[in-house]
């Protein structure tokens, strides 16, 4: 009986994730032709390949550096600016509904908006910049500025749903401990430190993993604002899997690619959840 | 600046971007030869009702057919190109009843090949797609296709009022793969007034006489630099085409495989030498991919005075130009290094016929895919939306004429088109993995001469390795 | 000196005036209740001492000093919530002391100072648990202890027994009555409970709709409530209140209610003279209800019997005198007997006898205590 009512589940589980996972996995064993039609056993050549591929190792480098300057600094801003919302003021929904507005706005509406905010020629920064006398500055066109830009659409497309997963979690803790820690003489710090930051830790750990995750995945704004360049300066792992099954039109490579990365995610998540965890208050 | 003004570059900024992606930013092969053994690479194909190919596309097996065949196109033409397309077909389904034609928008020219290949493992495949030149070599390895040539040869097609270089350009090994449709080049685009502010009169014509009107604009203090540069590989292919030299070996991969580029020549060198310093003497900046039509807006804004684009930007340029009455657009041929022995290359899209179809398919296709080329729709589409006429005698047709007459710049692109000289070099390369050739090998070799400072010679030879890697590793794989 | 007094202070949320021009003075020292049924204002009495909620007008003063623009932290008071509003991530010992450490005490004297609050309260075996592994009682004296070890001079208690079970509730009132008289600090404490009132205050403030209705001893506001909304609410069963008519004949003056008719004394008489009503509220407690030979006619409804003592329902003979009569009027009145009484017979009719000198005359139309 149990199993009847997990059956549907299983089998759109089976048909959309399970199964193209193993074949995945299988195809990651064969060099392809670019059609996918003939192809060659090679083992675990394939993985070792791309395990030792310089390019591989660039591509995990600059993931790395791309998750370490989007995660802390949205989840930093989305608390903060949650923690903002969350006071008792008038007019504090109209903020509400701005902070979480990005959740309604798609990678692709807002890799056009920062292209036209980034443009050396007409770009308001680059106004602003000109309007001190300054050079303008080619934020998607350099690679030390261009990783930087796509951090900061990113930061700012996760803004939202950070946001609004960090005001749930404000939510849950009672006021009365906020109002107890003013009685107790704490101070705004104190009250942020003390009370705030511990009771939503557990909802800070889920944005921490979630968010790594998905700057782990990202590809939307790369495939708009950089298309992995300049000089592989934002060419982050799948953006470069992508490039490797559907440009260079070699499935078995990028599989393979796909499946390092997948094991990578993993373990990264085991990890964060095992030496974060011990710092999380559950309640 | 004020804010209309704002929204129409932003708005420029898109059709650009979808001008430059629907026309793949490229140009490609050339004239090709005849049949295997018989044909110099670079010439147009004739018909040959004898040939075993005929049988493959029996183009009368449509006036038997009880009811209109029904047939898919698959294609990647946005905004106005996507409406004058559809104008087309409805006029091409509402004048006939043997066929009936229905259009599916797949994206740009990637993902609609993409799709394609994905179907090739099992899917719904259309009966015609539209892919651009890049993807010559990869429609002939798919093996998944009805050589166009088959279906010349089965209805006895004459190419005499073609212009050859369109048709050449898909003709590899003698026979013509896929029939030419939407064709561009590229172009050189300028700020005349800004130009002749710095005291220059005449469009430069050639490499050098840009580099002293880049020097003069920079000298006078008109602009930061004289000319923008886009991070795309096709500028190199088109000046060996210029040149009338291939890009790769194998006759441009057109009578073998290519195995090599063909980079280290006096020609590569000079190229690479020119790109470079013009960017390291402060003449020339690079603006990116030019995906966001970041060369144009840097025209229109005062930022450079000169950039080369494809010409089926010019109506979105000349729509956009409206707004700033201190540019004035002038445009003119591709600049040269040194004489021109060859011409610029055939870019833009070709029409495939699907392999997995029945012969009713088959000869609907080839009848619609004719009539596209006749001179009347020929002249409609330019008209519309700037490709190139492919018809000679459409540009005596008033639609043309008329739009010629008003503004001369429509037949600049023509006018080079059809005074290209054929031969290998003009013909364009036909390489397996075209694009990641071009964005692997060559876009990187660029980024590091102007970003990095790379030597020009260290960035050839670098290029040179990866590309050869490239198209190795291709071959091997193809098996 | 400490005392904390309200002028004319007025709270309003929005529209809603949740206290309407509170006058009132606590004395240093004093264990003052503030009782009421929910949403009279008594919480929001409160608030407005703690800091966490803004008068909207009149004015409040701590010590002497007007404290609208202190920020509670600066207002030396600890409070106490219903929810005990316990750090759910610090242990026992972190509670206590963190409004010593928000104050920047230094560390040892910080601990012995948690150590002698935990030792006063019983809690010197709890000090590293957290808050979710102790009992609710455990967990009260917690938040009392995280509010007396500041030694501040004002206590502010927001109905900290309601989430306690009946036993403990009474041992914590006797603990609290003790911690009070071994502090003597000012506790200001708030409840709906009329027993915590009248067992734990010094003086009772009774609040409705945002109204004080009466402040005095727990022994002067049972026994001459100032209206009929503190007669019904202070007391349990409730003071027993019938409209009755005032009937005079050759100087007696009587309250008819039905077939009922109780005399009223010299001073009562006076009383409804000076008021000038023919009709009056008349009320009696049940303790002040015999049955016996007396002047008022009733049938016994019902008899609830709590062990220790009878209350006896009944129904006064006649119908009630006032025809539209409220349920203040109602004509049904308790009587509390012993357990060693003799029970009356449901369904049987009785004789009840008032004790004439406590009776209470209440204004028929205003509710207004008139009788002395």
């Amino acid at each position: 009986m149990a199993l009847m009512l997990l059956l549907p589940s299983l089998v759109v589980f089976g048909l959309f994730v399970y199964y193209p996972f193993g074949r995945t996995i299988w195809l990651g064993l064969f060099r392809t032709s670019p059609f996918g039609n003939r192809t060659t056993y090679v083992g675990f050549e394939q993985y070792a390949d791309v395990l030792a591929s310089s390019d591989f190792h660039h591509s995990l480098w600059v993931t790395l550096v791309f998750t370490v300057m989007t995660v802390p600094v949205g989840l930093a801003l989305g608390l903060g600016l949650a923690v903002l919302a969350h006071q008792r003021l008038s007019g504090v929904g109209i903020y509400r509904t701005i902070f979480s507005s990005t959740v309604a706005t798609s990678v692709a509406v807002a890799s056009l908006m920062f292209i036209a905010l980034l443009s050396p020629s007409v770009g308001l920064i680059n106004q602003i910049i000109k309007g001190f006398d300054g050079d303008p500055i080619y934020f998607l066109q350099r690679p030390g500025w261009a990783l930087i830009a796509v951090a900061a659409v990113t930061v700012w497309q996760n803004l939202g749903v950070t946001f609004i997963v960090i005001s749930a979690g404000l939510q849950s803790v009672p006021d009365d401990l906020y109002e107890s820690a003013r009685l107790d003489g704490a101070s705004a710090w104190m009250r942020f430190v003390d009370i705030t930051l511990p009771l939503v830790s557990p909802t800070l750990l889920f944005g921490f993993v979630v968010l790594t995750i998905t700057s782990f995945q990202t590809f939307g704004q790369i495939d708009l604002l950089t298309g992995g360049g300049p000089l592989d300066a934002t060419n982050l792992i799948v953006f470069s899997i992508y490039t490797e099954a559907f440009r260079n039109f070699n499935p078995g490579v990028a599989a393979a690619q796909a499946v390092v990365l997948f094991l990578i995610v993993l373990a990264l998540t085991v990890v964060q959840l095992k030496l974060v965890e011990r710092r999380v208050f559950y309640g | 600046m004020p804010r209309s003004i704002l929204i129409r570059l932003l708005a420029l900024v898109a059709t650009s971007a979808l001008v430059a992606s629907a026309c793949g930013g490229d140009d490609g092969p050339d004239e090709s030869g005849d049949p295997a053994g018989t044909a110099e690479v670079g010439d147009v194909p004739e018909a040959d009702p004898e040939s075993d190919l005929a049988a493959g596309c029996p183009v009368d097996v449509l006036d038997d057919a009880d009811a209109p065949v029904p047939i898919t196109m698959w294609h990647s033409m946005t905004v106005e190109l996507n409406d004058a397309l559809v104008a087309l077909v409805n006029r091409y389904n509402s004048e006939q009843d043997q066929v009936d034609v229905e259009l599916q928008f797949q994206g740009g020219y990637t993902e609609s090949l993409d799709k394609y290949l994905t179907a090739l493992r099992g899917g719904t495949r259309p009966t015609i797609v539209q892919l651009e030149e890049t993807a010559l070599q990869i429609g002939i390895d798919s093996e998944s296709f009805v050589p166009m040539q088959a279906c010349v040869d089965a209805s006895g097609y004459s190419f005499d009022d073609h212009i050859d270089r369109t048709v050449a350009a898909y003709t590899v090994d003698g026979r013509l793969h896929a029939m030419p449709f939407n064709t561009s080049n590229p172009i050189l685009y300028a700020n005349m007034n800004m130009l002749r502010a710095a005291g220059v009169e005449e469009l430069p014509t050639t490499v050098a006489e840009v580099r002293e009107a880049a020097q003069a604009v920079v000298d006078s203090g008109l602009a930061p630099a004289g000319v923008t540069f886009t991070t795309s590989g096709w500028i190199l292919e088109q000046w060996y085409g210029l040149a009338g030299e291939p890009f790769v070996d194998g006759d441009n991969g057109r009578g073998e495989r290519a195995t090599e580029v063909l980079l280290d020549t006096d020609l590569g060198h000079e190229i690479f030498e020119w790109l470079g310093t013009m960017v390291s003497d402060g003449l020339a900046t690079n603006v990116g991919n030019g995906e966001n039509a970041e060369h144009l807006i840097a025209l229109a804004t005062g930022q450079a005075a000169m950039t080369l684009h494809t010409s089926a930007a010019l109506r979105s340029v000349k729509i956009a130009a409206v707004d700033f009455p201190d540019v004035e657009v002038a445009v003119g041929p591709m600049p040269s290094f040194g004489d021109i022995e060859g011409g610029t290359l055939v870019g833009g899209a070709a029409l495939w016929i699907d392999g997995d179809t029945s012969d009713e398919e088959r000869a609907a296709s080839w009848d619609f895919i004719a009539w596209l080329n006749e001179p009347e729709q020929q002249a409609e589409w330019h008209a519309a939306t700037g490709y190139i006429p492919i018809r000679r005698s459409a540009i005596v047709l008033p639609e043309v004429a008329d739009l010629w007459a008003a503004e001369p710049e429509f037949r600049v692109a023509y006018d080079q088109l059809v005074a290209g000289e054929e031969n290998i070099g003009s013909a364009g390369p036909v390489i397996g993995n075209h694009a990641q050739v071009r964005l692997d090998a060559i876009v990187p070799a660029f980024e590091r001469m102007w970003i990095q400072g790379q030597a020009p010679d260290e960035a050839l030879a670098e290029a040179k390795a990866d590309a050869d890697q490239i198209i190795a590793d291709y071959t091997d794989r193809l098996g | 000196m400490p005392g904390v007094s309200f002028v004319e202070a007025t709270k309003k949320f929005d529209d809603v005036v949740a206290l309407d021009r509170l006058t009132l003075d606590v004395d240093d020292g004093e264990f003052l209740v503030l009782v009421g049924p929910s949403g009279c204002g008594k919480s929001t009495a409160l608030r407005l001492i703690a800091g966490l909620e803004e008068i909207t007008s009149g004015t409040l003063t701590i010590g002497g000093d007007d404290v609208t623009e202190v920020e509670p932290q600066d207002r030396d008071l600890a409070m106490v919530f219903q929810s005990y509003a316990l750090y759910p991530h610090k242990s026992v010992r972190q509670n206590i002391e963190f409004p010593l450490k928000s104050r920047k005490v230094p560390a040892d004297e910080r601990s012995a100072r948690a150590d002698q609050a935990a030792a006063l309260l019983g809690l010197s075996e709890l000090m590293d648990r957290r808050p979710a592994q102790l009992s609710g009682g455990q967990r009260q004296r917690v938040a009392l202890a995280r509010a007396i070890v500041r030694e501040p001079q004002v206590f502010l208690m927001d109905e900290p027994l309601s989430n306690l079970d009946a036993k403990t509730r009474v041992q914590t009132r006797a603990e609290l009555s003790d911690l009070h008289a071994t502090l003597g600090a000012t506790i200001i404490y708030v409840t709906h409970d009329q027993v915590e009132a009248m067992t734990m205050g010094t003086r009772i403030a009774v609040l409705n709709d945002g109204r004080l209705q009466q402040v005095g001893t727990p022994d002067e506001v049972y026994d001459r409530p100032a209206n009929l909304f503190v007669a019904g609410f202070i007391g349990s069963p409730p003071m027993n209140t019938v409209h009755a008519a005032v009937e005079r004949d050759d100087g007696s003056v009587t309250a008819r209610v039905g077939r009922s008719s109780v005399p009223l004394d010299g001073a009562l008489a006076a009383s409804v003279a000076a008021a000038s009503v023919d009709h009056v509220v008349l009320g009696v407690r049940p303790e002040h209800l015999t049955i016996g030979q007396g002047p008022m006619v009733a049938t016994v409804r019902n008899v609830e019997s709590l062990g220790h003592e009878r209350h006896v329902v009944c129904e006064l003979a006649g119908g009630p005198h006032d025809p539209d009569s409220s349920p203040v009027a109602a004509p049904l009145l308790i009587v509390r007997q012993s357990a060693d009484d003799a029970s009356p017979s449901v369904g049987s009719t009785v004789e009840l006898v008032p004790r004439l000198d406590q009776l209470h005359l209440f204004h028929p139309d205003t509710g207004e205590r008139i009788s002395p």
